[in-house]
Formats: C-alpha cells, sequence, structure tokens
C-alpha cells in the first residue's frame, strides 16, 4: 500500500512529458520556426518543422532529404492558419521547441501586436522563443534551402545569439518585446534579416541591421553600423571585434567583458550618461613596420578605441534616439522612475523630448593583452 | 503512526511555508484586479502586516486556552455551540482543500496537461493528499522540511538564473499605483494565510518555546513570494503583467547552458506542495470533525472528504468565469475572519466572563 502510494506520488511528478502523453513523436509536427506574412485578409503563416521520420533515422545524414520540412497556410486568424496547417500535415503540432519567430516586413509595420497575441496566449509556446524581422517575406527565409542537415532555424538562431559575441546583431526574446512594446516609453526592437546569395550562388541567411518599434508601429531600420552603437550602449554585447586605423594601418582588437551602464542625472534639466567600460586584446596589426607595441603607443591605441566605440554610440543616438525618436535606452522610463514630476511635463511630447535630451557617453577602457608579442619599454 | 506525536516549530513553520507557498505559486494574481507586476511586493508587504495583525486573536487564543487547542476545550464531549464551531472549522478546511486542489487544476490545465484529461492526474493528487493525512502530523511535516529546502532551492536557483536578466527600470516604485486597490489586493492576500486557523487546532501537537515562533513562516513567505514577484518583474516587466502565472513564466525565461526547462522541475514541486497543502487542510478538518463527531472514523471520513474536494474541483473549474468568480466574492475573505478572528475573540471572550462569574461565585 505504502509503496503503491509512494509510486502514485512520483508519477505526479512527471509534468515535463505529460504534455505529449498519448501522442506518439512520429505523430507530432515538431514546429522549428514560424513566419508570419500579412495577406489581405489575414495571415500567411509558414511553419519550418522537423521531418520526424527522417530526423530520427540512423542514417539521416547519408539521405538526400532534408530533415525539414515547410507548410504553409492562410487564414483570417493565426489559429485558423495553423489549423490549416494541421491538416496538410495530419500531425499535432507541437510548438514547444520553437526556436524563432520570424515577421514579415509588412506584418512588423502595420501593427505587430495583432500577430503577436496568439503567441503569447499559447501555453505551449516558450517565453525565451527568439523573435526577427525579414527585410521581405518571412516565408522566403522559412523556405531558403541551406546546405544538406541545416535547418533554417537553428542557423537564424545561431545568428542572432552570435551578436553578443560578434555586436553584429542582437538576440530578442518574445518577453523582452512585448515588454518593450507595451511600455508608453520605451521602443521596442529586433533583428532584421535576409537571404543573399553567396559567391558560390548558394542561398544563405543573414542580418540586415535592427528593426525599432515606436508608436507600436515599425518606425525605421537602422544599418549595421548604428545596430552596433545600440549593442555597445545598451550594454547587450560580451565580446566584440573592433578594427581601427592605427598609423596608417588597420590594428583589430578582441573586445571583452564590455559592460554599460545608463545614469539619470536629476535636476532642473535631467540629464543622461552612458557609462561603457571594456577591456580588449590586441590581436592584429598589418604592418611591415616594426611589429612591437612601446606602452606610449599601447596609450595611443586604448585612445584610439574610446574614440572609435564614442563615434559609434553617438551616431546610434543620433540616428535612433534623436532622428526617429526610439527610445531603445529605457532614457524615459528612468526618467518615469527617477523624476515623475520632470517626466509628467515632457510625457506628450515624448520624441521633440528626445531629440533634445542630454546624452553623453563616457568610455573607459584597457587593453590586456598584445598577444604573444612582447611589449617595447618607451 | 502515532498522531499525538509533536512536531517542532521548525517543522510547522516548513508545513505552513509549503502550504502557503503552494497557493501562491498556483494562484492568478490578476484575477481580481490588474495591478502591475511590481505593485505586488508593495501588496505582499501590507499583506504581512495584516495577517500579522490578524494572527493576533489566533495567538491570544492560544495563550488563553493554554495552548490546548479548539478540540480539547471542552473534554469528554463539547457543547452544542462547541460542536457547530468544529464542524464549521472542518468544513472550512474541507473548502480550503477544494480552494487549493482548483487551483492547481485550473495551473495543470494550462501548464501541464493542456490536452489530456486532468481529472485523474487531480484524483490521484487527492488520494496522495488523503495517504499524507491519513499518516498523521509528523510524517507529513517531515516531508515538508525536505519539500520546503526544495523549493527554497528551485527559487533560489531561478533567481540567479534570471540575474543577468533582469532591468531594474522595469520595477515602478513602490505605492506607485492606486493605493485603495493594493490595500484591498492586500486583504485578500491576507485572507489566504488558511496556516492561521490550522494552528487553533494543531498548537497541542506542536512543541514551542515562545507562542510567536508560531509565526515565524510569515516573513519567510513574504520574503520568498515578493522576491519572486520582484524578479518577474524586474525580468519580463509588463509581460508578466499580461501572464496568468507570471511565476511560471519567470521559471521558463530561467534558463542555463545545462538545464532549459527549470519550469518543469518547478512545476513538479509545486504540485509535491499542493500534495502536502491538501493533505494538512484533510488533516486539520479531520482533528475538529473527530472531536465533534466521536464515531467519525478516520478512513471513512478521508474517503469522504476526497471525494468532496474531487466533486468541488470539478464544480469550480467547470468554467474560469466560475472559479474567477468564487475567489473574488466575499465569501471568502469573511469565512477566513469569521475562522482566524470573530470565533477566537468570541471563544476568549466566552471564558472570561465564565473565569469571572466563577470568581464572583467563590
Amino acid at each position: 500500500m505504502k509503496i503503491l502510494a509512494i509510486f502514485l506520488c512520483f508519477l505526479l511528478t512527471f509534468t515535463g512529458c505529460s504534455a505529449t502523453v498519448g501522442t506518439q513523436l512520429s505523430n507530432r509536427l515538431i514546429i522549428e520556426a514560424i513566419g508570419i506574412d500579412a495577406q489581405e485578409d489575414g495571415f500567411l503563416v509558414s511553419v519550418l518543422a522537423l521531418h520526424t521520420q527522417q530526423s530520427n533515422a540512423a542514417n539521416a545524414t547519408e539521405t538526400q532529404d532534408s530533415i525539414g520540412q515547410v507548410f504553409s497556410a492562410k487564414g483570417k486568424s493565426l489559429s485558423e492558419a495553423f489549423a490549416q496547417i494541421d491538416l496538410v500535415s495530419g500531425l499535432v503540432p507541437l510548438y514547444s521547441q520553437t526556436r524563432v519567430l520570424i515577421f514579415g516586413k509588412e506584418i512588423a509595420e502595420n501593427e505587430p501586436m495583432q500577430a503577436l497575441d496568439f503567441f503569447i496566449r499559447n501555453y505551449t509556446l516558450r517565453e525565451s522563443i527568439l523573435l526577427a524581422v525579414a527585410d521581405a517575406k518571412a516565408s522566403e527565409i522559412i523556405e531558403t534551402e541551406l546546405e544538406k542537415n541545416t535547418l533554417v532555424s537553428k542557423n537564424v538562431q545561431d545568428i542572432l545569439e552570435s551578436g553578443k559575441n560578434n555586436g553584429l546583431t542582437v538576440a530578442v526574446e518574445l518577453y523582452q518585446f512585448v515588454n518593450r512594446f507595451l511600455d508608453e516609453t520605451d521602443a521596442a526592437y529586433l533583428p532584421v534579416i535576409k537571404t543573399q546569395e553567396n559567391q558560390s550562388g548558394k542561398k544563405e541567411i543573414t542580418h540586415a541591421g535592427i528593426a525599432l518599434f515606436a508608436q507600436k508601429n515599425l518606425t525605421a531600420v537602422i544599418d549595421k553600423d548604428a545596430a552596433k552603437g545600440l549593442l555597445w550602449t545598451a550594454g547587450l554585447i560580451d565580446n566584440d571585434l573592433l578594427s581601427i586605423p592605427f598609423k596608417g594601418r588597420t590594428l583589430s582588437v578582441a573586445v571583452k567583458d564590455c559592460k554599460s551602464k545608463i545614469r539619470l542625472h536629476k535636476g532642473d534639466i535631467p540629464t543622461f550618461s552612458a557609462e561603457i567600460q571594456f577591456s580588449c586584446d590586441l590581436i592584429e596589426y598589418n604592418t611591415d613596420d616594426t611589429l612591437l607595441f612601446n606602452l606610449q603607443e599601447l596609450e595611443d591605441v586604448n585612445r584610439e578605441l574610446q574614440k572609435q566605440v564614442q563615434k559609434i554610440t553617438e551616431e546610434f543616438i543620433r540616428t535612433a534616439i534623436r532622428e526617429n525618436g526610439c527610445d531603445c535606452l529605457s532614457l524615459l522610463k528612468k526618467l518615469r522612475n527617477g523624476q515623475p514630476a520632470y517626466y509628467a511635463q515632457i510625457k506628450d511630447k515624448q520624441t521633440d523630448y528626445l531629440k533634445d535630451a542630454v546624452i553623453t557617453v563616457q568610455i573607459s577602457s584597457e587593453i590586456l593583452k598584445t598577444g604573444r608579442e612582447v611589449v617595447k619599454p618607451n | 503512526m502515532n498522531e499525538e506525536k509533536k512536531i517542532s516549530g521548525i517543522q510547522f513553520a516548513s508545513l505552513a511555508f509549503i502550504s502557503r507557498i503552494a497557493c501562491a505559486f498556483t494562484g492568478i494574481p490578476n484575477l481580481r484586479t490588474n495591478l502591475p507586476t511590481s505593485d505586488r511586493i508593495s501588496v505582499f508587504l501590507i499583506g504581512l502586516l495584516l495577517s500579522l495583525l490578524l494572527a493576533l486573536p489566533v495567538l491570544l487564543f492560544i495563550e488563553k486556552e493554554n495552548n490546548r487547542g479548539l478540540q480539547n476545550r471542552e473534554k469528554p464531549c463539547p457543547s452544542g455551540i462547541g460542536r457547530i464551531i468544529l464542524i464549521f472549522y472542518a468544513a472550512f478546511f474541507v473548502g480550503a482543500g477544494i480552494l487549493a486542489v482548483s487551483r492547481l487544476g485550473v495551473f495543470a490545465s494550462g501548464i501541464l496537461l493542456q490536452k489530456n484529461n486532468l481529472h485523474l492526474f487531480t484524483a490521484i493528487l487527492i488520494i496522495a493528499g488523503a495517504f499524507c493525512a491519513e499518516r498523521g502530523l509528523e510524517p507529513t511535516a517531515r516531508v515538508s522540511v525536505l519539500l520546503s529546502a526544495a523549493v527554497l532551492g528551485g527559487l533560489l536557483f531561478t533567481g540567479l538564473c534570471d540575474v543577468g536578466k533582469m532591468k531594474l527600470e522595469n520595477l515602478s516604485q513602490p505605492f506607485a499605483g492606486n493605493i485603495p486597490i493594493i490595500v484591498r489586493e492586500a486583504f485578500f492576500e491576507a485572507c489566504m494565510n488558511v496556516e492561521l486557523p490550522v494552528l487553533m487546532l494543531l498548537a497541542p501537537q506542536i512543541k514551542i518555546k515562545k507562542k510567536t515562533h508560531l509565526l515565524l513562516w510569515l516573513p519567510l513567505c513574504f520574503v520568498c513570494i515578493s522576491a519572486a514577484f520582484a524578479v518577474a518583474a524586474a525580468v519580463a516587466g509588463h509581460y508578466a503583467d499580461l501572464q496568468v502565472f507570471p511565476l511560471h513564466s519567470l521559471a521558463v525565461i530561467a534558463k542555463t547552458a545545462l538545464f532549459e526547462r527549470i519550469d518543469d522541475l518547478l512545476a513538479s514541486l509545486w504540485v509535491s506542495c499542493t500534495v502536502l497543502k491538501t493533505g494538512i487542510l484533510l488533516y486539520t478538518a479531520y482533528v475538529a470533525a473527530r472531536t465533534a463527531v466521536p464515531a467519525c472514523k478516520k478512513r471513512c471520513f478521508f474517503i469522504l472528504t476526497g471525494a468532496l474536494v474531487f466533486g468541488g474541483y470539478l464544480l469550480l473549474t467547470a468554467n474560469i468565469q466560475f472559479f474567477a468568480n468564487v475567489l473574488q466574492s466575499a465569501a471568502v475573505p469573511v469565512l477566513f475572519l469569521f475562522a482566524t478572528v470573530f470565533i477566537p475573540l468570541f471563544t476568549c471572550l466566552k471564558n472570561g466572563r465564565k473565569e469571572h462569574k466563577e470568581v464572583a461565585k467563590q
């Protein structure tokens, strides 16, 4: 009796697999990526799902077929479109494995929230799913045929997540986007991806800047340089690679431990400061002259690096915040929390306020290593 | 198992902690009012103060009755009013059990078993709870200590996983929202502490040095639940406000390189917490019922109350509108106040008069 009772209690803890009770894995449509495009009267949903029988096969790597399969369907609502896909595939959808959700540009431009509700409401979709905007149609990205056994979903996920280490793009999860999107002050942002042909003529997916959302719609797409500024200023990167001109040649450094803090300085006219700190290693200096640096030269390099970062961040502040009125740095939120009376005065003219807001950028950096090459005495 | 074996203060604190935390995890914070998640911290702070205030009559009762417990006041057989009061308590705890199981039912229907029949799951859960109650207080309390450690560890781990994702600007200023609504929510929160009236009956089975030690679980619960909501607000901001179960969303967001499904591990802990909560409530109901009706057989009682809890769960969770209406109704706080404030005060007052008359006679 005791053992039976303990066994029954133990059964209650098997909650992770319970959603799939009664359905075999081969009968599930394991969704990897979802693309949503606008249609005249609703949505076009493209779904990349695992070809379960193919991916389960021991010799999957030797088969000619892809391990992913694409389904598309139209519907007045997303749920209607998904129901169509269930009908076409004949499988029970499993959303919890979805890696990325891609919006077509048209959806992003016209109230993306209407396409998001399905995903916020759906219990099976995880909050940590990555979001992106296609520079044209989401279906084009989903249907891209990559090399054998490479899934678009994994490829896009890798591209987005690599942004933390290469400063080229940003990974935004569903809950982060919704939080920023619903805030009356914040501007939300999403990475933009596109397909392009590589040198061998094959299609590949790459990042194409960052889409900024103000007033609940896509307001602007900033290019890679300004996007780098966002990542640096908002503290969204750990590592990066910077190349700067130095004495007529190119010098590259590997940036590490990049940290950023935005502060509000209260006063009659509140101001903001972005304090960026980073350390770096010299990794390459393509000169035919002497390779070794002395301490004074290292100091000069450090100063040049700071100038470079200053330029990147100021370019971002000019483009995104001043020109497009997109508060990607949560400046107004800080103002609302820190100086509510002042915020109440500018609440209705946020864009005008951001145009003239005083935002200073302070950068401190240090060079940790110069590689295997020694440092000369001065 | 010897039912008269006493449990330590720590064991009771962990039982009460598990019971309260089960309610917080499976509760729907925005069912009554749509407060921003960061305002929940203010709600819990005021809720703690109100809970401590509401606990005073219970402590007074335990002090005046010299830790005899409600069931032992009129031995060998309670009077008419005494019997009615004990039956009320038994029914109250069974009702609280129905609410606890229904909360988990709603949670499970969305999070754990979206497409499967929940009734079998709930039936097993109630059987497990009734089994805990049948074993008695001491074994259940021992399990609760282990479970408390696991829950605290789970919360800490989730918090650590989410530290890097926290944005302090997502937290609004304390009491930034509508203060009357915050106070009303705090009152409802305080009325969720069904563990306070449990003390009226279980106090004789707890070894304690100071009566105030009986309330140590209250600040612990406040710290844990407030911290969890603060992290949820700081990480997910407005997203958490939209969610039925924001603490579950927080667990989903928390992931490390090794563990990506922390939410499933935590959900299993929350299920276990509800099993223990059901167990402790049914056990307390039994303690009241066996004094009111001495002929009450232990096994029969648990079978009957288990069936009642299952029936209540079926009725309550039939649709979300009915469930929300019941949770929003004034009946829940009124019954709680009756059990936690009115009856202890009434009993103390009655005893005081009786003693006064006896002294006057002498």
